[in-house]
């Protein structure tokens, strides 16, 4: 239309109240329609936040305290039990390995993930040909679906005719190929570096932006005052980026400490249980097994565990905001 | 550009819109929520529904069942069978989230060790009060296995079980005939292993499918499922173990389900026997695999010659949720009931490639497929898996399965392997099945 045309129009002229209303009122009702608004803004967002985290969590809660069993399943309600599905299940050895696996499982995952994903950031800082694709081509396993993934790796890694031992045997590396997902230590194993090997696009592209906001200044002024590449690395790059590297250890373990489908499809906890992990077992507790109560405590420990890094993420965050 | 700007006179008018707005958002989550609770009944014209629920997603299943329930429409006029197919994994969770609901599917094919379970929950119609209900001309194992706190509550589809398929021209060229005895066994996948072809396979995979598979070897040895940790028992996992260890059976059994894994390694010539059942046959068939020409079926080698076969009742049931209208109700039992005449039940279970549940009509259908007499044989026979645990069997299983791999594994010893085995199955309770 016209642009030329005034874009305030001029409110028609408001009869006057016929209870000569003052303007504070106006104001008043203003302002009250203005919070309704706010809330009415709101209301999707926590609508949503409580039908997919409030209610599902507190199910869970309320499960873990019930004795369940299939007859209990039509009521909302079992009868109360107490801790002793807590106490069950965590004295449970397989539990307990599991627990402790976890524990061992996410922190080599992220060691390892760490190193590969900062050794290719720095890689990604370098000029050379083909960057651009390379960089690209590291978030592909980011793109596949975890259960692909899995069962990918699980074509790769069989006895018979699996590509690893074919290549490894064809360089004679080894000489019989190896069971990789039917013996419990290589099951862990096996396991562990699919995780590792999906978990490394995170740390790169995560610690590759970080490596881009060190401002070039400081390294060259380490370089002038005659700084070797690892003191320039050690000393200036890595206290820069300490923050952006807390984060990514956190959210990593966040992300490992729940790993799930990585397992089923490889090794569906097996054999003999031997990389059963947290998530997984109470899976099979739940779904498996049918003690829902059991398999719900066990989900409030992992909740639990995740829980306790959060108010570390919280202040890792206000710390990095406030350096920035 | 013509500015939005709310005149003042309809203030009052955008606050009842943003208020309208929130109940919309309300009623839809509220909607959400409850979307499922229609199951769909009588409509406005005379129209009756009923829904049926099962797992057959695709192939012989998949067949049978829409051109039962088209029959049944055709029977039936002004009615609607409305079906839902899940896939194998989620239909228990699917089942156990309706009963929770309190909204059960008219019909629904469950697996036969899940019966005792879902008939717990309270959400299952017994059959036992309803008209022309009868358990007179089925095989006893096939009435047992639906019956729970001695009420019936389901009728099987059809049944199955597992075998020892060989295949011909490797056993003749070894000069052997089919074993029969665990010996014999051991021995014949002894000599039919030259690298890469396996004398043996199995399944030991972490579920229910190899604990199925060894239940008919410790079975005819005498063991049972309450009492794991016994040498009739350690015997029969003894003689799986061995055939891993000394090379006859792949290490790849752990990892190794019934279909498509195991069939792929004896249709590709790498495993000269197999533990198997007939839902393989269509496989079999598509590689042309002709009974009796590339392969033969033996049933389950026992222990000593002479032994009888106990080999475990496979199949899917044909379950009534509670609940529905007396009219819902009434067409489901005719469904039910339909599925039981014995052309029906040929066809039925001739698409499915299971073996009929009434020994009348098996005898009819066997004489136009040799290669289910073998099952046919061990039907007679067959012990259904929830007898003594019912709906706790799944629990008792994974003991079992957890077992076979530990000792499969190395990382215990067979007798260690079953004393941690005994620890768990006796903390289950054992429930009155069938």
């Amino acid at each position: 239309m016209n642009p030329a045309a005034p874009s305030v129009r001029t409110e028609p002229p408001r009869p006057a109240s016929p209870a000569g209303r003052p303007g504070a009122a106006g104001r008043d009702r203003r302002a009250r329609y203005r919070r309704t608004a706010r809330l009415a803004f709101l209301l999707p967002a926590g609508l949503y936040v409580l039908f997919a985290f409030v209610v599902p969590v507190l199910y869970n809660l309320i499960l873990s305290f019930e004795q369940t069993t299939p007859a209990t399943i039509a009521s909302l309600f079992a009868p109360w039990a107490g801790l002793s599905n807590y106490k069950v299940t965590l004295l449970n050895s397989i539990t307990q390995s599991a627990l402790i696996r976890t524990l061992s499982f996410t922190v080599l995952s992220l060691l390892f993930q760490f190193l590969i994903g900062f050794g290719l950031a720095l890689l990604f800082s370098l000029r050379f040909p083909l960057n651009k694709l390379a960089r690209s081509l590291v978030i592909v396993p980011w793109l596949l679906p975890f259960l692909v993934t899995g069962f990918i790796f699980r074509f790769l890694f069989q006895l018979e005719a699996g590509a690893i031992n074919q290549i490894l045997l064809d360089v004679h590396l080894i000489h019989a190929p190896i069971g990789y997902l039917l013996s419990p230590g290589w099951a862990y194993v096996t396991v562990l570096i699919t995780n590792i090997w999906l978990g490394v696009p995170f740390f790169t592209v995560l610690l590759f932006s970080a490596l881009q906001d060190v401002p070039p200044e400081l390294k060259e002024a380490a370089m002038i005052d005659g700084a070797s590449p690892w003191q320039r690395l050690v000393r200036v790059t890595l206290p820069v980026i300490r923050p952006v590297i807390e984060v990514t250890f956190v959210l990593g373990f966040v992300f490992t400490v729940k790993v799930f489908d990585i397992v089923i499809s490889l090794t569906q906890g097996g054999p003999a249980n031997s990389t059963q992990l947290i998530a997984t077992w109470a899976y099979n507790l739940s779904f498996q097994q049918f003690d829902y109560g059991a398999g719900a405590a066990l989900n409030t420990v992992l909740l639990i565990i995740a829980l306790l890094v959060a108010p570390v993420y919280i202040r890792l965050n206000r710390d990095s905001l406030r350096q920035a | 550009m013509r500015a939005f700007t709310v005149g003042k006179p309809s203030r009052r008018r955008a606050r009842w819109r943003l208020a309208a707005a929130g109940g919309v958002v309300l009623a839809l989550a509220a909607a959400g929520c409850s979307s499922s609770g229609s199951s769909g009944g009588e409509s406005s014209n005379g129209k009756t529904t009923i829904t049926e629920l099962d797992y057959f997603t695709s192939s012989g299943g998949n067949t049978a069942l829409n051109w039962y329930n088209k029959k049944f429409e055709q029977e039936h006029p002004g009615v609607t069978v409305k079906r839902t197919a899940v896939a194998f994994a989620n239909l228990i969770t699917k089942v156990l989230q309706d009963a929770s609901a309190g909204d059960m599917p008219s019909l629904v094919l469950l697996d036969n060790p899940n019966v005792a379970q879902v008939a717990a929950t309270g959400q299952l119609r017994a059959f036992n009060d309803l008209p022309g209900f009868t358990t007179s001309g089925y095989y006893p194992g096939a009435i047992k296995e639906c019956t729970y706190q001695g009420k019936q509550y389901c009728y099987p589809i059809g049944t199955n079980s597992v075998g020892l398929f060989y295949n011909k021209a490797m056993l003749k060229a070894a000069g052997l005939q089919p074993p029969a005895t665990w010996d014999e066994l051991a021995a014949d996948a002894k000599k039919l292993t030259k690298p890469p072809v396996y004398g043996m396979a199995f399944d030991a995979t972490a579920d229910e499918q190899s604990t199925w598979q060894l239940e008919p070897f410790f079975w005819s040895n005498g063991a049972s499922l309450t009492k794991v940790d016994t040498p009739s028992f350690a015997s029969a996992l003894q003689l799986w173990v061995n055939m891993v260890k000394d090379g006859s059976a792949s290490k790849s059994v752990l990892n190794w389900g019934q279909s498509p894994d195991l069939t792929q390694q004896f249709t590709q010539g790498r495993a000269a026997m197999m533990v198997n059942g007939p839902w393989i046959f269509p496989d079999l068939n598509a590689k042309g695999w002709k009974y009796n020409d590339q392969y033969g079926i033996v049933p389950i080698p026992t222990d000593k010659a002479g032994q009888t076969v106990i080999a475990p009742l496979g199949g899917e049931t044909v379950d009534m949720g509670a609940g529905g209208s007396t009219e819902q109700q009434k067409l489901a039992w005719e469904w039910v009931q339909g599925m039981q005449q014995p052309d029906v039940m040929t066809h039925v279970t001739s698409l499915m490639y299971y073996l009929p549940t009434k020994p009348a009509v098996t005898d009819q259908v066997l004489k136009g497929g040799p290669e289910y007499t073998v099952f046919a044989k061990e039907t007679q026979t067959a012990r259904p898996r929830t007898t003594e645990y019912g709906a706790n069997y799944p629990k008792v299983s994974q003991a079992i399965w957890t077992a076979i791999q530990s000792a499969i594994t190395g990382t215990s010893s067979v007798n260690s392997a079953l004393q941690t085995a005994q620890g768990t199955i006796s903390g289950v309770q054992q429930v009155s099945g069938g």
